[in-house]
This record gives structure tokens, sequence and C-alpha cells, in this order.
């Protein structure tokens, strides 16, 4: 039998794969770690009104015979509804709506001027059939086949789920043990079930290296991601970036618990480091998760797709956001690439663009996913701060205070990190170079030592008498 | 904790219910800022209480009658605790048509809608600035929701409060039925009966003894309704907010039911007066 990795998501996607199926929205069939949350899933959801396009991609690294794509859908599609998409216009919004790290350096405090805001690199990447008459024997109707660009796809409807499951199991999707009954869920959902898989020849003619996103258009009134396929293996949890694109504002569940991560937090300067901001945003994603049980959605990202600040990528061109679905904006085809930087909101295209980012599983997501559009086009975005402090002389009084208070500054910015990601704090104030018990290990500059809110008294009296 | 909980209610029977709601609601506005990231900043608050206090105070006044103002407090909080939106001229809006609806839409001497529901509502159809995060109350509290609900039974008497329990017990119906229907598991409905939002709207607006049918028969084939109603908005036509909507689309249907089943009309026990 053929190797079945399977994704589910929700459109209700399912991937075939080998011996065990893994789900489209987060859970992938052991691979090397790579990316920043492997085995996750991406999914661009462009809706407005009853319009919806999705868009779906996974970071699937096997053998490309063993793809296999199945997602609930509610309507027979048409070739016309169905496309794929570059994977590197995904690659931008996951740039663009990135968390992010900015520096700041602290200026000379004897001569104080502006402050002005650095981007530092941004974390990028969060990381035709047979057996048509056994189909019609077990109550399975092929409703369209298509060939789009590397892929096969079928849709299917089907009387009841044991026999969709029985065809799918003798086409080579290997679906897990207890997929029947989500699988018959959605049937009488009057759902149908698109299935993808590689079509090797077209796949190797494509030139492309990876699988490119699928992209399919249909008109619902469910603003929804059906996730349950996803999570019936229960090996553990998946992990899901749902970006949405709307006219109105941000995009939130309205059956679960939309989270803003803690944001806008002075970090250490190591965390600078190679693979240092990658492991602070893995802790402390894990952090927030466990403070909420599991049970919460995240959110990374809520802009005004005009303009960014700071940048971790420009704002998508009109033809990007074509490309990914936004179908009100740049019907003439014009790119528009914008610029880098503060650029004032309200201006051209009317998208406001969400990242939501879910660890989920069956234990604390039983439902699909359900969003609502909502009115707030207010800003968010995951951002941390490194403040590098002045490694100069500075002898004034206001110098002298600077650095007096430093140790305290960055004693609570080890703090902070530990609570940020449940780290040992003396680990941190080891590798930030001060003292287990708050005093720093160096200041140039003249200051006195002492970090923690305990050396109150360093403050008091200034310099100590000599 | 709940015998802390049942000495608070021995102390609290007697005393005006409406005290009670404003309790809890103040509690779960004070509970989501301080544990789940509400956002409510101070300005929305107060255009709320100030537009509500001050039409409840025009309309009083223009019709000669004395001050009161328990009932703008719950209807209020109803608002701040439900309806976000992205300026604070909407929910200013909400509060208004909420206290207007109760001295200008009347018929056989009893306000026809629910004031804060038709607020609510009037605002989420008019603009796409406004809307509800049902979401937000997570599954967390629907315990602590669920023992507030049945305080609210205890004060005022199961009677009285059977347009809510019937809602509640006959949307749970529906939502098992489908899960059986569909074959899914039991912790779909349950996770779908948890949402704070729903236990909030049942409790603490449906509840309204001055815009739900004066007899029993006539609140237990009210609840019943608008959770059928509700029900149907949800999961057949897709439409978010629906249990919101259903109360607003079947207020009128109570003059009805009184025609049919007679009852007392209800008053607070308590007028306040300033």
């Amino acid at each position: 039998m053929k190797k079945t990795m399977l994704g589910l998501l929700g459109m209700a996607a399912l991937l075939g794969a080998s011996s065990q199926a893994a789900a489209f929205c987060g859970f992938y069939v052991a691979k090397a770690d790579t990316g920043l949350f492997n085995e996750s899933s991406q999914v661009v959801y462009v809706r407005d009104e009853s319009r919806n396009v999705v868009t779906m991609a996974s970071d699937f690294k096997g053998d490309m015979k063993d793809f296999a794509l199945v997602v609930p859908v509610p309507t027979v599609l048409q070739r016309e509804q169905i496309n794929v998409a570059n994977n590197a216009t995904l690659k931008h919004l996951d740039d663009y709506s990135a968390p992010r790290l900015v520096e700041y350096f602290d200026e000379d405090p004897c001569a104080p001027t502006m402050d002005m805001a650095m981007p530092a690199p941004a974390m990028m990447e969060a990381a035709p059939m047979r057996g048509q008459q056994r189909a019609t024997e077990l109550g399975v109707k092929i409703e369209a086949q298509y060939t789009v660009a590397e892929y096969d796809i079928l849709l299917l409807s089907a009387k009841e789920s044991g026999g969709l499951i029985t065809w799918l199991t003798e086409q080579g999707y290997k679906l897990p043990p207890g997929a029947e009954p989500v699988v018959g869920s959605y049937l009488k959902q009057n759902m149908k079930f698109f299935v993808a898989k590689v079509n090797l020849q077209e796949y190797s003619k494509s030139g492309f290296t990876r699988l490119r996103p699928i992209q399919i258009a249909y008109n619902n009134d469910r603003f929804m991601l059906p996730i349950r396929l996803g999570t019936v293996n229960a090996q553990g949890k998946q992990e899901l970036f749902v970006y949405a694109l709307t006219r109105k504002g941000r995009v939130e569940t309205t059956n679960y618990r939309t989270v803003k991560l803690p944001s806008d937090l002075d970090v250490p300067e190591y965390i600078k480091g190679k693979d240092e901001f990658a492991s602070f945003y893995r802790d402390m994603f894990r952090t927030a998760v466990d403070k909420e049980n599991g049970k919460a959605v995240f959110l990374e990202y809520a802009w005004d797709m005009n303009w960014c600040d700071p940048c971790a990528a420009d704002p998508l061109s009109d033809k990007e956001l074509r490309e990914l679905g936004v179908f009100w904006v740049g019907a003439d085809g014009g790119a528009q690439p914008q610029t880098r930087g503060i650029m004032p909101p309200g201006q051209g295209r009317d998208v406001y663009v969400t990242r939501l980012h879910v660890r989920y599983d069956r234990a604390n997501f039983p439902e699909d996913l359900m969003f609502q559009a909502t009115g707030d086009r207010e800003n968010f975005q995951g951002r941390y701060i490194i403040r590098h402090p002045f490694k100069g002389e500075a002898t004034c009084d206001a110098g002298k205070q600077y650095f007096r208070e430093l140790p305290k500054r960055q004693g609570k910015v080890a703090e902070t990190l530990a609570r940020l990601t449940n780290r040992d704090v003396n680990g941190i104030r080891t590798k930030m170079g001060l003292g287990q018990g708050g005093s720093a290990g160096n200041s140039s500059g003249g200051g006195s030592s002492g970090g923690g809110d305990d050396d109150w008294w360093n403050s008091m009296w200034g310099q100590p008498v000599k | 904790m709940c015998a802390i909980f049942a000495q608070f209610l021995r102390l609290a029977k007697g005393v005006d219910p409406r005290y009670y709601q404003l309790a809890v609601q103040c509690s779960l506005l004070l509970v989501g800022t301080l544990t789940l990231q509400f956002t409510v900043p101070w300005w929305n608050i107060a255009a709320v209480l100030a537009t509500a206090l001050l039409t409840q105070w025009g309309f009083l006044r223009w019709y000669g009658l004395p001050l009161q103002t328990l009932s703008a407090l719950n209807t209020s909080f109803s608002i701040i605790i439900l309806l976000y939106a992205a300026h604070w001229g909407w929910l200013a809006l909400a509060a208004a048509i909420s206290i207007a609806s109760k001295f200008l839409i009347r018929i056989q001497g009893r306000h026809v809608f629910n004031p804060s529901n038709i607020g609510i509502v009037a605002v989420l159809l008019a603009t796409d600035s406004a809307w509800v995060a049902h979401g937000k109350w997570g599954h967390a509290l629907w315990l602590g929701l669920l023992l507030a609900g049945f305080g609210l039974v205890w004060l005022l008497g199961w009677r009285q409060m059977l347009t809510s329990l019937a809602f509640l017990a006959a949307y749970a119906g529906l939502l098992a039925g489908r899960a059986l229907w569909l074959g899914d598991p039991w912790a779909i409905p349950l996770h779908q009966l948890q949402n704070g939002a729903l236990l909030i709207f049942t409790f603490f607006m449906l509840s309204d003894p001055m815009t739900t049918p004066q007899s029993t028969a006539g609140r237990l084939l009210f609840g019943v309704w608008v959770a059928v109603l509700g029900w149907t908005l949800q999961f057949r036509l897709f439409i978010p907010n629906a249990f919101l909507y259903a109360l607003a689309a079947s207020s009128p249907l109570v003059l009805l039911i009184n025609g049919r089943f007679a009852g007392a009309p209800f008053h607070w026990p308590v007028r306040s007066q300033t």
C-alpha cells in the first residue's frame, strides 16, 4: 500500500500518508527538525461576505508519492475554483507578519537625543482515478476529477462514511483509526471531500523542489476551518498558522478564546544570537499555551496591509494578494510594491491581515475552528525589544544615574524573560553577565553595581563617599 | 466557596434581584479584565453609563415619572460586557436605543423588547464596526456562571426564571440531538454549552421578567422557541450571534403568548429612588 500522510485541515483537510496519517494543519509525520515549528500547517483564509478563498500549505518533506491531502469542502468545486500558489508568496506573508525582534541602542545619557528603532532580523519561519465501479459499489461518487498543476484532485461524495473510508483505503490512503465518525459527521453536514495527491509526472515537469500550496475558492456562509480530522490520531499536538485576510478588521475565533501573545517586552541582548530568538519564541509560545491550559488561539499579528512598523518584510503587493485570493484588490494586475518602513495607514488597499497561531489537540479543541471578522482595526504585533546599554564614558550626573540604574533594568529584563519562557532566572542572569544576586558583571562608565529591587539604597546617596 | 455563596444568597434574598445582577455583571467585568485579557477602555464604560442614565433620566422626566436607575445600570453593564465596537459612539448608540426602546416601543403597557438585547442587535445590524466576542469568555468560567445563574433562580424563583431554564434545557437538547445525529463525541455539545456568552445570555438577558411571558406555560413555550430559533440560525443558516437575534425576533411573540396564556404582570420588588 502506498504510504499516506494524512493531513486534515479545516475545510477538512486530510493528508494521506505513510503508515500513519498526519494532519494537514499540524501534525506531520516525523521529519528532520528544520523549521521553527516543525510539522506545521499554514492556511491563508481570505474572507469577504460569503466568499472564501483558502490556501493550504504544509512543510511536507517526504517522498512526493506519499503526499495526500483530504479536506472536507462545502460544495463540489469546479476546475476554475482550484489553483496553486507560489511558496514564495506565502513565505512573504509569513515574513511580513512574523513576530519580530527589534533593537534599540541607548544613547549617551549625557547627551540625550531621540531613540531610533531598528528592526533586527525577524523570526522568519514560524517557522484520473481508477475504481469508478468500485466507488459506486461502496456508495462513493466521484463528483469531479482534475489535474491542477502538480496535483491530481478528486471531489468525492458518499452515502456513508464506511464506504468512503473503504474506498480511500483501497486507493492507498491510509486513514487513521477513529477517522470514520469524523468523516461521517462531515458527510451528514452535506460536505464533500477534496482529495489531492501529487501527479509525479507533472511535478517533475514543474521544476519545483517543494509542493506548492493548494487553493480553493467557494461561496459559503460558514467561516470555519475543519481541524477535527487532524486530531483523530491523538499523536500529540498540531501546529497551525492561519493568516486571515479581510476587508473589515481583526479575525478571531468564536468558539475558542483568542488571546494576544505577550508583546512589546524587553529581552536580553543575547537573544540576538544565533538561534536564540527562535528558541526564545518557541519557549515563550509553549509557556503561553500552558498558561491558557492549551485551550486558546493566539494572536501574533493584526495589521492593515498597507504598511508596517517596524517591517519584518515589505507589505505584500497587489499581485501577491490577488494570488492569495484577495479578489477585491488590484484587478488591473498592478504590482505596486510597497515601501519598507513606516507608512501612513488608510491608503490604497482595503486589506487587513490577522495572523493566528494555534497548537491544538483533540482534548482541548474538540470542535472545528469557527471565526468572525470584527470591526477592530487596532494594530498588534509580536514584538520583542533589545535595548543595548550605552558603552561609552558618561561622567555627568545623568550618566552616573544611568549606570546606577542599568543593573536594575537588566535584572528586570532577566525576570521578564524567565516569566515568559519559564526558564531559570539565574541561568538567564548568567548568560547576561549579571551576578546571581543581582549585581552587574560590568558597567562601563563607573556606575555602581547592584541590580535587584532590594538594592533600593543604591540610588539614594549617589556615588559612595571616598 | 459554595458556603460563602449560599450565605451571600441568603442575605440577598429579599433584596431587589437587580442588585444581584449588577454584582454579577461587575464581577464578570473585573474577572475578565484581570484574568481574560478583556480590553474595555474606561471611556467605553463611561459612554455607555452616561448615555443610558441620561436617556433614562430624559424619558422619565418627559413622562413625569420618578427617577430610577437600577434597570438602566443592568442594561448598561449587559452592553459593556457583551458588545465591542471600534468606536465608543456605537456603544453609546446601543445604550440609547436600549433605554429608548423601553419608553417608545410599548404595547399594552409593556415594553416589547429586552432593552440591552435590542440595543445590541440594532447596532450589530447597523454597522460592521461592532461585534460580540463570543469566544472571549473561554470555557473556564462556565461553572461559576452556572452557579451565578442559579443564584438568580434562587432569588427570583424557578417560575420567574422558567424562560431561561427552558431555553437552556431545550438548547442543550438540540445540541445533544445534533451530536447524536452526526455521531459526534459528547465533548462537542458540552464545549458548545460551556460558552460563557451563551450562559450570560441565558441567565442575565433572557431572564428579564419584564419582557418575557407572564404565565408559566408561556415562559416555557417562549424559552423553547428562542432555543429552537437560535439553534436554527446558528447551525442551519450559520449566522453568528444567533441567540441574540433569536430573542430580538421573538420578543413580539410575547404579546401573543400573553394573550393565549394569561398571567400576572411582573413588577420589580424594589423601585430605586434617587
